[in-house]
C-alpha cells in the first residue's frame, strides 16, 4: 500500500493542521524503506527478461538484473557487467566480465550465464518476443569464465545498444536457477544480479524487494527495502506522494506539471525523453495510400499547439523520429512536410486524389491521454483541411489485433524508451523491419539503413546516414511525426541520489536513492 | 387482558408452552411430516437449480470472451511480439484447440477445485491465488458499506415512518431521494476532494488489507465504503419506510391494537418483523450489486478487489481468470440468496414453530 | 388512465419531478438557440478555466464550454438510456407476460435464465458486452437493454400471474379470445402501472450505467458529448479543474432526481392497486 498505517497516523495531526505540504515527520523510518510507485499500469505478466513484452515488466526488470553494458544519463555507453570490450574484427566482439558478481542466490555470474541467456533468446522453442530482433547475433561463446565472445553475421552497429539495460531482453539470467525451477517459475520468482531481490509479489497491487547485500557496486543499494505499488491512476499517485506516502513517482501526469513545480516538498524533474509519438498510417489503404494526402495531413497539424493541447507543453514538437536526446543522429534541418503550413497543406490536398470531405477513421485507445492525442489530431486535421476524420476508441487488445492485421487506417501511437536510431528507423521503415506493419518499402531508404547498420563508426559516419534516411522517409510521410514527450518524474525533496535519465530507467535508478 | 409482556398468552409462549400469540394458521398432525418432506425436496431443487446456473453461467462467459476480438497471446506478448512467438504461446496454452475441448478441460479441472493459472494477467499465478488475494478486500469494503447503509437506513427509515408526514419524515425522504440520484463514483471523487485533499482526514488512495491491519483497513476503507453506502442507504431507508407504513395498516396490526397490546410491543413484534422481510430482500439484491458494481469505486480508491481483477482479466483476455471469477461471483450470489431466504423464513411470524 | 392523470396532478412529489424533467427537456431544446458555443468547439487557448460569466460551468480540458456540453450530453445520455430501456422493457415484458400467462415449463426455463442474467454483476456484464459489440452509443443502449430484461421479465411475470385469475380474464378466455388478444387487451393495461414505475427508475440507473462505462473509456465515442464521457474527462483533470466532474455530476444527479421523484409520485398515486397486485 502506498500509505502505511504508521505513516498515516504519524502524519494525521499535521495533515489535519492544514497542510499536505509539511511531511517532515510523516516519513518512513530513516534510510530503510523506499517506496517508488509505478503509475498507469497494473499488469505485469512475467519478470523473465526473455519473455517480457510490456513496459511495466521492463521497469521492474531493470532493478532485478544487469546487462553487459548500460547508458549514462547523457546516452553514452559504459560497462555494467562487462569491465571492457574489444572489437577484434568487425563481426566479433569480446567482453571481459567483472569478477565476483553474485546473483541473488549467492552463486557467481560467469560467462556461462551470458551464453545461456543469449542461446535462450535465439531458441524457437523458448519463443522469446525478441528472437527475430536478435537474429543478427549468430554466436555467443564463453572463451573462459570471464570472457564472452559475440559474433554477428555482418558488422552490426546497434549491438551495444542491444546489450544495454533497456527494453532489450538481454538482461543476464541465472542459468542454474532457470534450469532448476523451470522458465515459468523463474518468471515469478526471478533470480538476477541487480540491486533488488524480489521478496513478495501481489499481482496488480504491489511488489516488494529486499536489497541485494552482495550487489557488486559498493554501497548500493542505500535502502534495505523497496516497495513498488502499482497505481493505475497517476493523479492518485501524486496525491500519495504529496502526502508523504511515497518517495518517488516515475511518470507524473503532464497536466500536473505546473502544480508539481510549485510544491515545496517535491522535486519535479523533467527532461526531453526518448519517446516518439506519431500517427501511424496504413499506406496500403485509402485515403492514406496517396502521398500527397499524407503530406497534406502532416502540414495541417500545428505541432506547437498540439504539444500545448495534448501534453500541456511537456513535449518537444518533432518532425522526425529520432529525438534530440540522441544528438549524433538528430537531424536539425526542418523537414518540409512536417512544418505547419495550412496554405501548402491545401495545395497538397488539391494534388491528391482525395479532397475535402474525405472520411477516415482514426483509431485510438480510451486511456486518458492517448484519447487526447487522437481527438486533438482529428480536430486539427478536420479544421484545416475540411476533411471528415472520425475518432474510434478501441481497447488495446482489439486495437493491436486490428493493426497487426493492417486493418485500420490510422492510429496515433508511440514508442517509449527506444534508445537507438536503428530501432527507430530500421525496425519501422526498413522493408523487413519487424515493426513495419504498413509495409513501407523504399529501396533507397533500405540501402541507407543497411549501410548505417553496418557502419561501426557511428558518430562520424553512421549518424549522417541515419539523418539522410530520415529525410527521405519524412518526404514520404508514412507516419505523421508529432512530438517527443518529456520524461517527467517527481521525488520527495528529502530523497537524495535520484539521477534522471531520458529513458526512464525506473528500476535501475532506485539503488542510489535514500531519504535523508 | 394485559398489554404486551403482561399478557398471559405471551408468557406461555415464551416458556414454550404454547404457540406465539397473534393470528395464525391452523395446525394438523400430519402436516408436520408433509412439511418436512417438502422442505427437503425444496432444498434439493434449489441446489440442482443453482448448480445448473453455475454451469450455464460459465458457458456463457466462455463463449462471450471467445467471441471478442484479440486474444491472450497478444495481451501477454504485447505489440513487440513476433508471429512465431505468438504462435508458440498459443500452442503452449491450447488457444487453438476447438472451443468445446478448451471449455471441457477448464470445466473438468474446475470441478475438482483447480481453477488453473493466469496466462496474460499475472503469468504463472494460480487463479485461485488471484481470487483469494482480492475477494476478501471486496467483501470487506462491501460489508463495511452494507453496515454503514444499514445503520443509516434503520435509523432514518424508522424515524421517517414513525413521524410520518411531519418534518423529520420530509427531511429524511428528501435526503434519501437525493442520495439515490448520485452516481457513486462521482460521490467518491467529491468525498476525496473534501475529506482527503482539503481536510486530510483520510487517504486519497490506497487500501490497507484487513489481514495486515484492521485499523488501517477501517481507516483507508472509510471513504470508498461511504461512497457506496450513501446511495444504498437512500434505497434502504425508503424501502423500510414504505413497508413500515404499509404494515401499520395491516389487518393483524389493527386487531392487535384492538386487543390492547401496547404501541411499542406492536411495533417491534408485529410491524418491524413483517417490514423486515422486503427490507432484507432488498438488502440481498443490493449485496449482489456490491460484488461487481463497485469496480469503478475500486479503481478510484485503489482497492484491489475481485471486480478489478475480473475487468483487467477481461481486457487481457485471460479466459481462465474471468471464468474463475464468474463462477465465484455466482457461488456468492447463490449463497446470499439462500441466506436471504432463510432469514425471511425466520422472520416470518406465520411459520410453524 | 384518466384516474392516473388526475391523481398525478394532485401529487406534489410527482409535480416536483415533472418540473425538473420539463426544465431539463426545455434546456435541451433551447440550447441550440441560446448557447453561443458549439459543444465540440475546441479552444486550446482557454483550457480548464474556472466558471465565469463567459462560461458559467467553466471549460474542460479542450477548452469546450462545459454548460453547453452538459446540456447536449444530457440529451445523448437520456436518449441512450431511453432507447435501451424501451428495448429491454419490451423484450422483458413480453417474456414475463408469456411466462406468467402460460406457466409450466416455459415459465421455469425463462425464469432460470433471467435469474442467471440478474445474478451477473451488472457492470461486468455490460463491460463484456462492450468489448464484444465495440464502443459507441448503440452498444451502450444494448447493454442497458440487456441489464433490464430480467427486471421487466420478473415484474411482468408476477403481475400477469396475479392478474390471470381475475374475473375479466377468465371471462375473455371463456369467450374464446386468442391468448395474444387477452394479453394485449386485458392484461397489459392492468399491469402497465408498476412497469412504468420500473421504467422511470430504470432511466435513472441507465444514465448511471452509461456514465460508468464511459468513465472507464468504453462508452460513447468522442467527440459526442455524453454525461459519462464528460465525467471521465473531468476525473482525469480533477485537481486542475474540479468543476468539470463536480458540476457534471450534479447535472446527472439533477436529472435522476427528477426521474426518481416522478417515479415516486407515480407509485404513490397507484398505491392501493400496487399493493394489492404486488403482494
Amino acid at each position: 500500500m502506498p500509505i502505511g498505517r504508521r505513516t498515516l497516523l504519524a502524519g494525521l495531526p499535521l495533515l489535519a493542521a492544514g497542510g499536505l505540504r509539511d511531511i517532515a515527520h510523516a516519513a518512513a523510518p530513516e534510510g530503510q524503506k523506499l517506496r517508488a510507485a509505478l503509475t498507469g499500469f497494473s499488469v505485469i505478466n512475467t519478470l523473465d527478461p526473455g519473455k517480457a513484452a510490456v513496459n511495466p515488466e521492463f521497469f521492474i526488470i531493470w532493478g532485478i538484473y544487469n546487462t553487459l553494458v548500460k547508458f549514462t544519463p547523457d546516452m553514452k555507453i559504459v560497462g555494467d557487467l562487462a569491465e571492457s570490450w574489444t572489437n577484434p574484427d568487425p563481426t566479433t566482439w569480446e567482453f571481459k566480465l567483472r569478477q565476483g558478481v553474485k546473483f541473488h542466490d549467492g552463486s557467481e555470474l560467469t560467462s556461462e550465464d551470458v551464453v545461456f541467456t543469449f542461446t535462450r533468446l535465439a531458441d524457437p522453442a523458448f519463443g522469446s518476443p525478441v528472437r527475430k530482433k536478435m537474429a543478427p547475433v549468430t554466436e555467443v561463446t564463453a572463451i573462459d569464465p570471464y570472457t564472452v565472445r559475440i559474433k554477428t553475421d555482418q558488422p552490426f552497429s546497434p549491438l551495444l545498444t542491444y546489450l544495454t539495460n533497456t527494453r532489450t531482453s538481454t538482461q543476464i539470467v541465472c542459468k542454474k536457477a532457470v534450469q532448476s525451477m523451470g522458465a515459468e517459475q523463474y518468471g515469478r520468482t526471478p533470480i538476477g544480479s541487480g540491486p533488488w531481490k524480489l521478496t513478495d509479489w501481489r499481482p496488480n497491487e504491489r511488489l516488494t524487494f529486499a536489497a541485494h547485500t552482495e550487489y557488486f557496486e559498493p554501497g548500493l543499494p542505500r535502502c534495505s527495502i523497496l516497495e513498488v505499488p502499482l497505481i493505475r491512476d497517476d493523479a492518485s499517485a501524486i496525491n500519495a506522494l504529496a502526502a508523504g506516502g511515497l518517495e518517488f513517482v516515475n511518470a507524473t501526469p503532464y497536466a500536473d506539471s505546473d502544480r508539481l513545480k510549485k510544491m515545496s516538498n517535491i522535486v519535479f524533474s523533467s527532461m526531453p525523453g526518448l519517446n516518439a509519438r506519431f500517427t501511424a498510417l496504413n499506406i496500403q489503404k485509402p485515403p492514406f495510400d496517396d502521398v500527397h494526402f499524407r503530406r497534406a495531413v502532416s502540414m495541417s497539424i500545428n505541432r506547437d499547439a498540439y504539444v500545448q493541447a495534448v501534453v500541456f507543453g511537456q513535449a518537444v514538437p518533432s518532425q522526425g523520429y529520432i529525438p534530440k536526446a540522441i544528438p549524433w543522429a538528430y537531424d536539425e534541418t526542418p523537414h518540409e512536410y512536417a512544418q505547419f503550413n495550412p496554405a501548402r497543406a491545401k495545395e497538397e490536398l488539391a494534388k491528391s486524389k482525395y479532397g475535402p470531405g474525405t472520411e477516415a477513421i482514426i483509431t485510438g485507445f480510451p486511456d486518458a491521454w492517448w484519447k487526447r492525442m487522437t481527438e486533438v489530431f482529428v480536430d486539427m486535421a478536420n479544421k484545416v483541411l475540411g476533411v471528415n476524420f472520425k475518432v474510434e476508441l478501441l481497447d488495446a487488445r482489439t486495437a493491436f489485433t486490428k493493426w497487426s492485421a493492417n486493418d485500420g487506417q490510422a492510429w496515433p501511437t508511440g514508442w517509449i524508451a527506444l534508445c537507438d536510431p536503428d530501432e527507430y528507423l530500421f525496425d519501422c521503415f526498413h522493408s523487413t523491419g519487424w515493426r513495419n506493419f504498413t509495409k513501407y518499402n523504399n529501396p533507397e531508404v533500405d540501402r541507407l539503413l543497411e549501410a548505417a547498420r553496418h557502419e561501426l563508426d557511428r558518430e562520424t559516419k553512421g549518424g549522417p546516414l541515419y539523418k539522410q534516411a530520415e529525410r527521405l522517409i519524412a518526404d514520404d510521410c508514412p507516419s505523421i511525426f508529432l512530438m517527443n514527450t518529456f520524461s517527467d518524474s517527481a521525488v520527495l525533496a528529502k530523497v537524495k541520489g535520484f539521477e534522471h535519465t531520458p529513458f526512464d530507467g525506473f528500476g535501475a535508478q532506485l539503488a542510489p536513492m535514500v531519504a535523508t | 387482558m394485559g398489554s404486551g409482556r403482561n399478557s398471559r398468552l405471551w408468557w406461555q409462549h415464551k416458556q414454550g408452552q404454547g404457540p406465539a400469540p397473534g393470528p395464525r394458521q391452523g395446525q394438523c398432525p400430519w402436516t408436520a411430516t408433509h412439511k418436512k418432506l417438502k422442505l427437503v425436496f425444496y432444498i434439493l431443487l434449489r441446489v440442482a437449480g443453482s448448480a445448473a446456473m453455475l454451469v450455464v453461467g460459465a458457458i456463457v462467459v466462455f463463449l462471450l470472451l471467445h467471441a471478442v476480438p484479440g486474444d491472450a497471446a497478444m495481451a501477454a506478448l504485447g505489440d513487440a511480439a513476433s508471429p512465431d512467438a505468438v504462435a508458440s504461446f498459443r500452442r503452449e496454452h491450447h488457444l487453438n484447440d476447438p472451443l468445446l475441448l478448451q471449455f471441457w478441460s477448464w470445466a473438468s479441472a474446475a470441478a475438482h477445485g483447480d481453477l488453473g493459472q493466469s496466462i496474460s494477467l499475472a503469468g504463472g499465478f494460480s487463479t485461485a491465488s488471484l481470487i483469494a488475494g482480492s475477494l476478501p478486500n471486496t467483501l470487506f469494503v462491501g460489508a463495511y458499506a452494507l453496515v454503514m447503509a444499514l445503520a443509516i437506513s434503520l435509523a432514518a427509515g424508522s424515524i421517517a415512518a414513525s413521524r410520518h408526514g411531519r418534518i423529520e419524515d420530509v427531511l429524511a425522504t428528501s435526503a434519501a431521494i437525493v442520495t439515490i440520484s448520485m452516481p457513486d463514483f462521482w460521490l467518491g471523487y467529491v468525498l476525496v476532494l473534501i475529506f482527503s485533499l482539503a481536510l486530510g482526514w483520510f487517504p486519497a488512495y490506497g487500501f490497507t488489507r484487513p489481514g495486515d491491519s484492521l485499523a488501517g483497513a477501517l481507516h483507508s476503507g472509510f471513504l470508498p465504503a461511504l461512497a457506496i453506502a450513501v446511495p444504498m442507504a437512500g434505497i434502504f431507508s425508503r424501502m423500510l419506510r414504505a413497508t413500515l407504513l404499509e404494515t401499520f395498516r395491516r389487518a393483524y396490526v389493527v386487531s392487535a391494537r384492538a386487543m390492547g397490546f401496547g404501541r411499542g410491543f406492536i411495533f417491534w413484534h408485529y410491524v418491524f418483523r413483517n417490514a423486515l422481510i422486503p427490507y432484507v430482500t432488498a438488502i440481498g439484491l443490493q449485496a449482489r450489486y456490491l460484488l461487481g458494481g463497485v469496480v469503478v469505486i475500486e479503481r478510484v480508491f485503489g482497492v484491489p478487489g475481485i471486480g478489478s481483477v475480473m475487468v483487467d482479466a477481461a481486457f487481457a483476455r485471460d479466459y481462465g481468470v474471468v471464468q474463475g471469477c464468474a463462477v465465484v461471483f455466482l457461488l456468492i450470489v447463490v449463497a446470499v440468496n439462500f441466506c436471504v431466504d432463510l432469514l425471511c423464513g425466520f422472520l416470518d411470524p406465520k411459520r410453524v414453530a | 388512465m384518466k384516474t392516473l392523470w388526475n391523481t398525478l396532478r394532485r401529487n406534489r412529489v410527482a409535480q416536483a419531478g415533472t418540473l425538473i424533467i420539463v426544465s431539463t427537456l426545455l434546456a435541451i431544446l433551447l440550447v441550440r438557440l441560446f448557447s453561443p458555443y458549439d459543444p465540440n468547439d475546441k479552444d486550446y487557448m482557454s483550457i480548464l478555466q474556472a466558471p465565469s460569466l463567459l462560461h458559467p460551468f467553466g471549460t474542460d480540458s479542450f477548452g469546450q464550454d462545459v454548460l453547453t456540453r452538459a446540456v447536449y450530453g444530457a440529451q445523448v445520455s437520456l436518449l441512450i438510456s431511453f432507447s435501451g430501456l424501451i428495448l429491454g422493457g419490451l423484450v422483458g415484458t413480453l417474456i414475463g407476460m408469456a411466462s406468467g400467462f402460460w406457466g409450466g415449463l416455459l415459465d421455469a426455463i425463462t425464469m432460470r435464465f433471467t435469474d442467471l442474467l440478474y445474478s451477473f454483476p451488472t457492470y461486468v456484464l455490460a463491460l463484456c458486452l462492450m468489448l464484444l459489440l465495440g464502443y459507441g452509443s448503440r452498444s451502450v443502449s444494448l447493454a442497458i437493454a440487456l441489464v433490464y430484461v430480467p427486471n421487466f421479465a420478473r415484474l411482468a411475470r408476477s403481475m400477469t400471474a396475479a392478474v390471470r385469475a381475475e374475473n375479466y380474464v377468465t371471462a375473455a378466455r371463456l369467450m374464446g379470445q386468442s391468448p395474444a388478444r387477452i394479453l394485449l387487451r386485458e392484461i397489459l393495461p392492468n399491469i402497465a402501472a408498476p412497469l412504468l414505475v420500473q421504467f422511470s427508475a430504470g432511466l435513472g440507473f441507465g444514465i448511471i450505467l452509461e456514465a460508468g462505462l464511459s468513465f472507464v473509456g468504453l462508452g460513447v465515442q468522442p467527440p459526442t458529448p455524453s454525461l459519462g464521457v464528460m465525467m471521465a474527462d473531468g476525473k482525469d483533470y480533477f485537481q486542475k479543474g474540479p468543476w468539470v466532474l463536480t458540476l457534471t455530476g450534479l447535472s446527472v444527479a439533477w436529472i435522476i432526481l427528477g426521474l426518481n421523484l416522478l417515479g415516486d409520485g407515480l407509485r404513490d398515486a397507484l398505491d392501493p392497486q400496487l399493493r394489492r397486485r404486488m403482494s
